[in-house]
This record gives structure tokens, sequence and C-alpha cells, in this order.
């Protein structure tokens, strides 16, 4: 009896908001052609893929791929390699721009603040390959700018482009001069909507700048900031492939290499479709894992989660 | 609120008719994929002219359709042509893409590679071999060059014919000269030639400032280096046994000289991250002694050069004598080859059209226009010799088409005047053709290789260079090769061996 009446109260919701669900439909039917369509792809990951064969003939080989993925020998070196890099990244760029908002958010002039915002904005639209180019200039040892500079000063010459010692450290200014700036919009959008008159009141409590960033304006960004931690949490196999494959030479390939850029090698460059899959796959299991515990604790400790 | 509703309804079905719009202008494609349909029974009556898609890359400037060369080539050969070119930077993963998508044109130009070979095995395309007696220009290309193209022992591909020995040494002639030296005819010459370019300011500018040989990040000279100490090529048969180049002493010997090279400052220091374009403009500026070219590009190398320094002559040598005598690598013989899809050409019948297409584009007045141009435009003709006019018109018109060329274009085109460095290439092919020697594993199978071939490579390929950097010495040199061997190199050696023997019995 009550499903019934459930039954007829979704029908009767569904006629008044006709409209609504009308204009929903195509945000639905976009997600499901080429979000949840292409997901069956996955099945590649099991099977011994051949483009002439396609995805119904191609033969089943059960766990092989992964299999040889976790017997490889480079396997640890990867995955060093991986969680080192999203690791350096979440400690010294992911705090940087909630620090650039917050600095942004104190500015009174609001025509110095935008024109700050649009110069901190622009590194964002420069790609990398210009990026590399750029860093080549500075810093290659025949005639960079760095390393003659160092020779004006009597020191001696240091290679950064190809050292293990400089990679990380390269790789990581790099996604910083390039992101870091980007980065604060979406911090600065939620300290826009923080109520004014809470300022007022701490004012009038006698709370000084300081007072207020720590009382009001943290606060105000914590779920924010839980939110995109989270989110990070999900990337931590991702590197940017195009950025690695930049800074990647045969000196330091041995820190530099990433599961992306393993993917690259054997999947673009010798076709093992299957097998780049499998990489794929784990690398999405091992990102939704990490994303749903970090979840989990973020709802524990009393904020509140993604989902 | 009827008339918000109606508001509503219309913006909700307008962004409907959006997704709609997206995904219906993908049907072209569907129809590009099946170009012979309906065009290949009025094959016969020769009055509509027939589709072709072809896939092919570029250097520099990419080709157009519907422009004034492919209009040439669509009305000679009553086709229409749908030219999709890539960049050839990234023509490997596009061929990749294309085959995992099922997008093939009619026709692809492809390159003996992996994931190339094993397309072929997975029956993407037609295997031609049966075929080419019915077509006098297709069967009048060098056996050996199909056998180096072969699969399982079938040909499938349409080569763009090529010699086989090209390599050589481009060396700044201007430089040689005013240092006293004569050409190099030994490795130690090679050594004394790149030590005084390097130290004996042949720039004359008062700096040091030159390079003796010049070097990018892909290790592009040492295949000449190598062979010079005689290391075989790629592959070599010891004992009946097929084995890697670099386990040899001779490859060894090779890293050692090319590391004292660099310990001495006569190449330049940043190589491991000198890209192709950056090798190139070293070359431009004019601070660059020596760098492998082919034969062909003297000319090329020598303009480049003369943009800086007026004075500047090439000089070019290809065989040099080292420990165990005078030895240089061949290739294939051959600069790709067009791979016809099954998908796009699903009947035997257009498969012999377009046969019919490839062979007349090996006709003298295809290989004309592919080697010299448009008479009167980018050459003319003088006591029956072809000359390029003055300038780049052959660079900017012909070039990006050249691609497109099957069989020995060059040969089958009228002979030409040419410029005294273009003459000594082509002569100097003929001669390193006879100090060639082969790769025994060109066309071996192994499931192996195959399957980790481009991970192996590079873990020699990054040795080699932390070798000749000095980061890691000859105990180095022989773990990665241990390394090699450990990770399925042993097995490439031992597949290549057994597929060895079966094609020599």
């Amino acid at each position: 009896m009550q499903h019934v009446s459930t039954l007829r109260r979704w029908q009767r919701q569904v006629r008044r908001d006709r409209w609504l669900y009308l204009m929903l439909l195509p945000g639905v039917i976009y997600f499901l052609i080429y979000k949840y369509l292409p997901m069956w792809g996955v099945v590649i990951s099991f099977q011994n893929y051949s483009p002439g064969l396609g995805l119904f003939q191609s033969e089943w080989v059960g766990l092989k791929h992964f299999e040889r993925l976790f017997s490889e020998p480079t396997f640890w070196m990867l995955f060093r390699n991986t969680i080192l890099l999203s690791v350096y990244q979440l400690i010294f760029f992911f705090p940087i721009p909630i620090v650039l908002a917050l600095m942004l958010n104190e500015l009174t002039q609001q025509a110095f603040k935008r024109f700050v915002q649009t110069v901190i904005y622009i590194p964002h639209f420069v790609s990398w390959v210009v990026i590399a180019g750029i860093s080549y200039l500075f810093l290659t040892p025949e005639g960079g700018f760095v390393n003659e500079l160092l020779g004006l000063l009597g020191q001696d010459k240091v290679n950064f482009l190809m050292s293990t010692e400089w990679f990380r450290t390269l790789q990581v200014t790099q996604v910083i001069w390039k992101e870091a700036g980007w980065g604060t919009i979406i911090f600065l959008a939620a300290l826009a909507g923080v109520d004014t008159q809470l300022y007022e009141a701490a004012r009038i409590d006698g709370a000084n700048r300081w007072r207020q960033l720590w009382h009001i304006t943290l606060p105000a960004l914590r779920s924010t900031i839980v939110i995109l931690f989270i989110l990070r949490m999900g990337d931590i196999m991702e590197q940017g492939v195009e950025h690695i494959l930049l800074l990647l030479n045969a000196v330091n390939r041995e820190v530099g290499e990433v599961f992306d850029t393993y993917v690259y090698t054997v999947g673009l460059l010798q076709g093992n479709f299957s097998y780049s899959a499998a990489v794929g796959l784990f690398k999405s299991l091992v990102g939704l894992i990490l994303v749903v515990a970090a979840n989990y604790l973020a709802k524990k400790s009393g904020e509140e989660g993604v989902f | 609120m009827r008339k918000k509703g109606w508001l509503i309804g219309t913006i909700a079905g307008l962004s409907l008719l959006g997704v709609v719009g997206c995904s219906s202008s993908e049907t072209p494609q569907d129809v590009n994929q099946h170009p012979g349909q309906g065009a290949g029974s009025s094959g016969n009556e020769a009055a509509e002219p027939y589709e072709i898609s072809l896939m092919f890359h570029y250097d520099v400037e990419p080709p157009k359709n519907n422009s004034e060369v492919a209009k040439i080539i669509e009305d000679y050969t009553n086709t229409k042509l749908d030219l999709q070119s890539v960049p050839s930077s990234t023509r490997a993963e596009k061929f990749n893409v294309t085959v995992a998508s099922d997008n093939l044109p009619t026709a692809v130009k492809a390159f003996y590679e992996t994931p190339v070979v094993n397309a072929i095995k997975n029956g993407l395309f037609w295997e031609i071999g049966p075929y080419l007696d019915d077509y006098p220009n297709l069967s009048s290309i060098n056996p050996l060059v199909y056998d180096n193209l072969k699969v399982d022992g079938k040909i499938y591909g349409i080569p763009s014919v090529r010699d086989l020995a090209r390599n050589t040494i481009v060396y700044r002639k201007d430089w040689l000269d005013k240092l006293g030296l004569s050409e190099p005819k030994t490795v130690d010459d090679f050594y004394d030639m790149l030590h005084a370019f390097a130290t004996q300011d042949p720039d004359g500018n008062g700096q040091d400032d030159t390079y003796g040989l010049i070097e990018n990040d892909s290790l592009f000279n040492m295949d000449l280096i190598t062979a010079y100490f005689g290391a075989p090529n790629q592959w070599g048969v010891e004992n009946g046994q097929l084995v890697p180049s670099f386990t040899t002493d001779a490859y060894l010997e090779a890293l050692q000289f090319y590391r004292q090279l660099y310990d001495e400052g006569l190449i330049n220091q940043d190589f491991p991250i000198t890209s192709r374009d950056l090798w190139f403009n070293i070359w431009n500026s004019g601070k660059a002694g020596a760098m492998r070219q082919i034969t062909g590009n003297g000319l090329l190398r020598q303009q480049d050069a003369q943009k800086v320094d007026p004075e500047a002559e090439v000089g070019m040598v290809s065989l040099l004598e080292g420990p165990r005598g005078t030895m240089i690598y061949s290739e294939r013989g051959s600069n790709g080859f067009f791979l016809i899809s099954k998908s796009a050409v699903e009947t035997e019948e257009e498969l012999k059209r377009v046969l019919t297409f490839f062979d007349q584009l090996m006709d003298k007045e295809m290989a004309d226009l592919f080697n010299w141009g448009i008479e009167g435009r980018t050459y003319t003709i003088e006591d029956e010799k072809a000359r390029y006019v003055e300038g780049d018109a052959y660079t900017k018109l012909i070039q990006p088409y050249n691609q497109i060329a099957v069989g020995d274009y060059v040969n089958n085109s009228t002979p030409g005047a040419l410029h005294p460095l273009h003459q000594r290439g082509v002569e100097m092919n003929v001669e390193n053709e006879q100090a060639a020697v082969a790769n025994p594993a060109l066309t071996l199978d192994s499931p192996t290789n195959n399957e980790k071939g481009a991970q192996l490579t590079k873990i020699i390929e990054d040795a080699r260079i932390k070798f000749i950097l000095g980061d890691i010495d000859e105990a180095g040199w022989a773990d990665a090769i241990k390394n090699w061997k450990r990770n399925g190199g042993q097995d490439i050696m031992e597949e290549f061996t057994a597929a060895y023997e079966q094609n020599q019995s």
C-alpha cells in the first residue's frame, strides 16, 4: 500500500517538475554516453585485446596483465617515484594556494588585488613545452643563465636537468610556478562567502588581524581545504604525463619514471593496449581506495566529506 | 507561470538538440571509413574518381586536400584523395591510436616497428604479395627491399624505396682546410679532426666556443661510431647464436671512444637534454664541426651553415677505417611502406583498384612530380636534365607530399643536373653499399621483443648515455647488460636464434 503511494507521489513530482527533469536530461545523457559507456573498455585489461578481433572476440586471459605488472622489476621504482612526487606536491604545493588566497584576501585595494590575481593566473595558460624550454635556457650547463651566474660567483656548475637529486625539486617547483595562482580561485571564492558581520563582531570584541584570520577566515576555509585534499588523494597516482616526459632523460629516469610515463612507453609506443589498460585500472583502484579512506577519516573527524 | 514553463522547455529542448547535434557531427567519419563503397564498381567505367584516403606523416608543412599538387595526383590516377597527415613526431602514436579505434584509412604509411608488425599479424591489412605480378611498376621494385619488410614471410607493404647505406658524417670542410687537415680516412684521423675543431678556434672568433661533434638525446651518432669499431648492425651472429651488438667488445670500445670525446669536451656537454630541434640549432649557429646525417642532406646542412657563415662549406665522409676494418650499417632500403587496410578496402576488386593507384604513382610522370615538382615552377629542363630552380619552391610546394611517393621515385624520374654535393652523395651511397653490413634480425620475430622490446631498449639506451657521461663505469655497463638479459633479453636472444635457424633451413 505504501509502495503504491510512493510511486504515485514520485509520478506526481516528476509531472510537476517535468521541465526541470527535461533540463537534467542532456547532462544525464552526456554522462551515460561519454563517461559510463566507455568504462566498459576496462574489460580489455582482462583480455589480450587485438584491434582486428575487437572487444568481443579477443581472448580472455584473466589477471595475466596484473601479474606481469606486479612482477615487473621496475614496479616498486615506479610506485616509489609516483607516490614521492605526489607527497612532495601535497607538502610543498598544496598549502601555497591557500596562503596566497589568504594574502590576497587581506588586500584592501580592490584594483591592486585584481591586478595581482590576473598576473598569477597567467602561468596556468603557459604550456609545459614552453616551461620546459624556459627551464632549459635557464638551467643548461652549456651557457644557461643560472650556471653562468654560478660561474661568475666562482661556484661549480650544477647540472640541474641531468641529475637524480634535482629532478623532484624541479618538478614540484615548475608545478608551483604554473599552478599556484590558478589554485587560489576556489579558496578566494570560499572566502568571498564569509559573512562580513563576523569580522565586524570580532573587531568590536577587540580581535586583531591575526585573531580574525585564525578564528574566522581559516574555519571558513576548512571544509573547502578538506574537500580539495580528499580529491587530491584520488590523484595520488596521477602525474602530468606531458610534464614528466619533457623532464625525463637518460640520467634522471630512475627517479622520474612514473606509472603514467610507463603506460606511455608500453601502451602508446609499443602498442600493448591490454597491459596499459591494466596499469591504468590499477592506478584508478589505488586512487579510489585513498579517496574513500580520506573521506571516511574526514567524516569521522566531523568534517563534511565529498560523498 | 505557463510562460515560464515554456521558456524552460525551450531551453531544455535546445540543449538536448545540442547533444544530438554533437553526436551527429561524427557520422561523416563513418562515411570516410568506407570510401570504396559504390566507387568500386564504377572503377571499370573509369568515369567516377575512386575515393582513397591516405594517412602519412610530414616534417615541416602539412599537405592539403584539394591543393594544386593533390589535384595533379588525383587527375593522373582518377581518384579523389583524402589526405590525413600527421606530424612525424607523433607518427607512431597516431598509428596505434588509429588501429585501436578501428579508424583506418584506405592505406596508411607505416614503418617496420613492433606495433605495426602486430597489427599486420592481427590481419588488419591485405597481403599484397600474390597480386604484385599484375602490376609492372610494383613488381619492378628490388626484391631485397620487399624481403626486408616481410612479416611471417609474406609481403604486405608497398615501400618507398631509398638507398641501403646512406649514413654519413657531415663536417665543416672550410674549417678542415683552414686548419690544414685533410679528410679523415681512419678513426684516429676522425678523432684528430674533432679535436682540432673543438680546440683550435676554427671559426676564428678568438673564443673557445666550437664543438667537434654534436650529439642529441637519442645518441644519434652512435650507430656510425660502433660500425667504425666493427660492432655488428644491431644484432650479430656468433657461433650460430644471435647476440645483440651492445654485448660485443667492439661496442664497448666504441663507447669508450665516445666517452673520451665527451671528457675532452669535443661534444656538447648537455647532449642528453639536447632535443633534435636544438641539435639542428647548434649546427645552424655555426658552432658545430660535425654531425651524423644522410648523404642526401649534405647540401641542406651547407645551406644552413652558410646563413651564419657565408664561407661555410660542407664535406661528407662515411667510411672510416677502424680496428676491425671498414664497415657501415645498412638499413632497410625503404623509408616506410603503405599498408592497405581491410576495414576500408573490403573486397579483392577494390584492393586491385587501390594497387592500380599505387602502381600509377610509380609512373615516370608521378615520379617526376615527387622528385622534381612542376616544370617551370620548381624545376627546368636543360639538355634533357632536370634542374631545381633557385630558392625553396620545391621545398614549399612538393615536399609535404613526398611521403606519398612509392618505389624508387628518384631513379624513376628524369635524370637531373645535380649540385656537386648532391652528386657526391649519390656516389657515396653506391660506395657505402660495398662496405655495408646487414642486420640479421631485421624481419625475425620474437614475442618477448614484441611485448617488452621498447622497455628493455631503454635500459641499454640509458646506460650508454650514463657510461659516456661517466656516471657508470665498465662494471656498471656490464650490469646494465645483465639487467637487460634477466628482464627478457635472454628470451629475445633465444627467440631470435630459433627464428634465424628456421629461416636458414
